[in-house]
């Protein structure tokens, strides 16, 4: 009890002092996003692919070089063939930070947490990871296309056999217009996990994500609609 | 050794002299003192100030200002200050020329005036007589003689010189405190300049013991005679009278002399006011005041003035001040009351019947002295801006050219000169209610800044305006061209090269990421097809926005016709507007700032 009470003043706390220097840079952002997810897997010499469609949603806090953002999805695979794979439910939630030190680069550190679910059990990884990201302008601050590497590290999971570390990457191409509250965006993530090779698997997670948001930014001491969505 | 030296210079000096007197020898001084010769014009010029052997002009004048200057060079302040108090006493209306001679003679000239004020001496008692030496000596004293009488009078000079009637006695030059009396009579006070080698006479003429006080009030002014002897000008205060019956007449420039006969008793004082018109100021314990002076009542007038608190605010008070100081022959307060009054109200003008030609003409020396401006107009007026112009009117002191700046309300406006008027005593501005482009003034304040400038000092005086336009029907302006009006003026123009390149590398780059971390015998693809579409898209939309802008100038040509027409439809409006502004009444405000 104590200890929640003194998290709650530090917390506030926290608030106070952050709050007035962050006032004049703040948004907040909220996406829709439908995702086309494919899991790839190799065990010995057999090998399964699922596929099928995921939806979720993300929020995003903007202050200052900082963004904090949670997102979930949750959807179904299914395998594309009569291979005896069986169809497998999948969600996700991921939290995490990032930081831009300059407009064209930024580092990003998350905490992933990814399950599947199927008629024969369920396997959940706790990952972390982190990476860089670099962006520009298409010629016009509306556009702007993104690519970023991260290193993944699976934390723990419900299997035996966890991967060393597994590599990720992703490209996407947003476009806010002005004076229009929304935003989209099309990316292409791929992760891919290194197994000791002892346990002769490999393993890749690979999705084509659209995305709607919306933000709301903090302009002259008002809140105002529009912007580039996170 | 320095004064023995100048000692024989003028003497040297003075020997050349002997062969002119009077006004040629003014004449000559004015010469040697022109060529810059002080030695040779000392002697000359103090031979033809001799006032016996000519009028007292303004050559006469500018002779006491030369001599005194020639005396400051030659290091010899006190001389200069005696002559300038002999000056000043012999002649009222003695002034130095302020614009010519150099300031510490006006300084002097100033000073001497101050003291010879503050020592008057009664004309009908003592009388002064001037015996000329035939040539100046520069190191001969001064001799005061006192003229015999009817009576044993004796005088006290100085300090410790004694003398009894038809006795003289020779003293350095300089300004002497001397005392007259006889048994039986009022002793009278007077101070006596003595100037080198000159005999000063002083004919005396004590009063009685039981003589009484006159004290005469006219308005208009007038000449005062008493049993056919010229007095002065009215007001006349404390004038000695003895026991018994005289005849008095007061002459005017205009309309028959008023005689009476009065019968004066001993030690008796007798108030004699003649006044067609009574001044007012509104407030009653001044008016009162103001009663008194004009029941003649000089003394008790004067202290109730300088008692109040706000006499100082009316400029009647302060010219009535100075007239009853005037009469008392407390000149330099009379001054000093003319002076505030020139400074509180420059636009003041003394009433013809009020101050005498005495005091007249030093309230017009004083006004000329005196740096001061003011600017006033009507404090609620209506003016049609293209028909009419603003009359204000301009004050000055010291003549001069008067700058007028307009300053509009607006914040960060800077002051514009309006006019450079040469303003002698009055003038008259007419102010245009238009700016330099001919459009009206707007609403609102505006500052109306007047400013004269001398070489070392000057004065300023400001009058606001409140401009509010009485009713007015403009047409609205015209509304801006809606953007949908005008034509795009760059388009796309066809991509280069290095444009494709550039998509082409990107949109590359975008794919290969994720191609390389793609494991092909796991998604069965070298490139994912989602990979493709990701890195075409931004291949495809860097292409498409970075294609180079082209202007079309045919459209460019259109947009500025579309401008131009719009404004010249706005500038026909504007002018029609601006027309009926300068048509349409204003009613001004006005109000002074200092």
């Amino acid at each position: 009890m104590n200890a929640a009470r003194r998290l709650w003043q530090a917390a506030l706390l926290l608030a106070a002092g952050v709050a007035p220097a962050a006032l004049a840079g703040q948004a907040v952002s909220g996406r829709v996003v439908v995702g086309f997810p494919k899991s790839s897997l190799r065990v010995g010499g057999t090998r399964e692919r699922v596929d099928g469609v995921w939806a979720g949603a993300a929020v995003g806090f903007h202050i200052a070089s900082w963004t904090f953002s949670a997102s979930g999805t949750r959807g179904t695979l299914s395998p594309s063939a009569t291979s005896g794979v069986l169809e497998r439910d999948v969600g996700e939630i991921s939290a995490g930070g990032r930081y831009e030190p300059r407009p064209w680069l930024a580092v990003d550190g998350r905490f992933i947490a990814r399950a599947f679910s199927s008629a024969a059990g369920r396997q959940r990884w706790n990952m972390a990871a982190i990476g860089v990201i670099g962006s520009r302008d298409l010629g016009t601050p509306v556009v702007r296309a993104s690519a970023s590497l991260a290193y993944l590290q699976v934390l723990s999971g419900s299997e035996q056999a966890l991967p060393d570390f597994g590599l990720g990457s992703d490209v996407s191409l947003a476009v806010a217009p002005p004076r229009f509250p929304l935003a989209f965006s099309l990316g292409y993530r791929v992760e891919r996990f290194q197994f000791p090779q002892s346990a002769g698997r490999s393993e890749q997670f690979e999705t084509l994500t659209l995305s709607v948001g919306l933000r709301v930014r903090r302009l002259d001491g008002r809140w105002v609609l529009g912007g580039r969505a996170e | 050794m320095r004064t023995w030296r100048l000692v024989i210079l003028l003497a040297i000096a003075a020997a050349t002299a002997r062969a002119q007197t009077g006004r040629e020898a003014l004449a000559a001084g004015t010469d040697r003192y022109l060529l810059a010769d002080y030695q040779r014009a000392l002697p000359l010029l103090s031979v033809g100030l001799n006032p016996a052997v000519g009028a007292r002009d303004q050559n006469w004048s500018r002779g006491v200002e030369r001599l005194a200057d020639v005396l400051l060079v030659l290091r010899q302040d006190a001389l200069a200050a005696t002559w300038l108090r002999w000056a000043a006493r012999l002649s009222p209306e003695f002034t130095v020329d302020e614009d010519l001679v150099p300031p510490a003679v006006v300084r002097a000239a100033r000073a001497a005036r101050a003291f010879v004020d503050s020592t008057p001496r009664d004309p009908f008692v003592v009388r002064t007589e001037f015996q000329w030496p035939a040539a100046f000596r520069a190191a001969a004293p001064g001799i005061v003689r006192l003229a015999a009488a009817n009576i044993p009078i004796t005088a006290r000079i100085g300090a410790d010189q004694f003398m009894r009637g038809g006795e003289s006695r020779s003293l350095p030059p300089g300004s002497y405190d001397a005392v007259v009396s006889a048994p039986g009579y009022l002793p009278t006070r007077l101070t006596v300049e003595l100037l080198p080698g000159v005999e000063t006479r002083l004919r005396v003429s004590l009063l009685p013991e039981t003589a009484g006080a006159l004290y005469v009030v006219a308005r208009p002014w007038a000449t005062l005679l008493v049993d056919g002897q010229t007095v002065g000008y009215t007001g006349v205060a404390g004038h000695r009278i003895g026991p018994g019956s005289h005849t008095l007449r007061l002459t005017r420039d205009s309309g028959p002399a008023w005689d009476t006969t009065i019968v004066v008793g001993e030690r008796q004082q007798i108030r004699l006011a003649w006044i067609t018109r009574r001044d007012t100021t509104g407030e009653p314990r001044l008016d009162s005041t103001l009663r008194a002076l004009d029941a003649g009542e000089f003394e008790r007038g004067v202290e109730a003035l300088r008692m109040s608190e706000r006499f100082g605010e009316h400029a009647v008070a302060l010219a009535r001040l100075a007239e009853a100081s005037w009469a008392l022959r407390a000149r330099d307060s009379a001054r000093a009351s003319l002076r505030r009054l020139v400074a509180l109200d420059p636009f003041y003008m003394p009433p013809v019947d009020l101050f005498n030609p005495d005091l007249r003409a030093a309230y017009d020396r004083i006004r000329h002295e005196t740096p001061v401006i003011g600017m006033r107009t009507a404090p609620d007026t209506v003016v049609v801006p293209d028909r009419d112009a603003l009359p204000i009117e301009i004050a000055v002191g010291r003549p001069g050219d008067v700058r007028l700046y307009l300053r509009l309300a607006s914040p960060g406006s800077r002051d514009s000169l309006l006019a450079v008027i040469p303003v002698e005593s009055l003038a008259v501005f007419r102010l245009a209610l238009t700016l330099p482009d001919g459009s009206a003034l707007p609403s609102g304040s505006i500052g109306i800044q007047g400013e004269v400038v001398f070489p070392g000092g000057g004065a300023r005086h400001g009058l606001t305006l409140n401009l509010e336009r009485l009713s007015v029907d403009t047409v609205a302006h015209m509304s801006p061209l809606p953007n949908t009006s005008y034509r795009p003026e760059v388009t796309k123009g066809p991509a280069s090269w290095r444009t494709v390149a550039e998509a082409v590398g990107l949109g590359t780059a975008a794919l290969m990421i994720p191609a390389i971390m793609n494991d092909k015998g796991l998604s069965g693809r070298s490139v994912p097809l989602a990979a493709s579409l990701v890195g075409v898209s931004i291949a495809i939309a860097d292409l498409s926005l970075n294609r180079p802008r082209v202007t079309v100038q045919e459209n460019v040509r259109y947009n500025a016709t579309q401008r131009a027409e719009w404004q010249g439809r706005n500038r026909s409006i504007a002018a029609r507007n601006a027309l009926k502004l300068r048509g349409t009444p204003v009613r001004v405000r006005a109000r002074g700032t200092t």
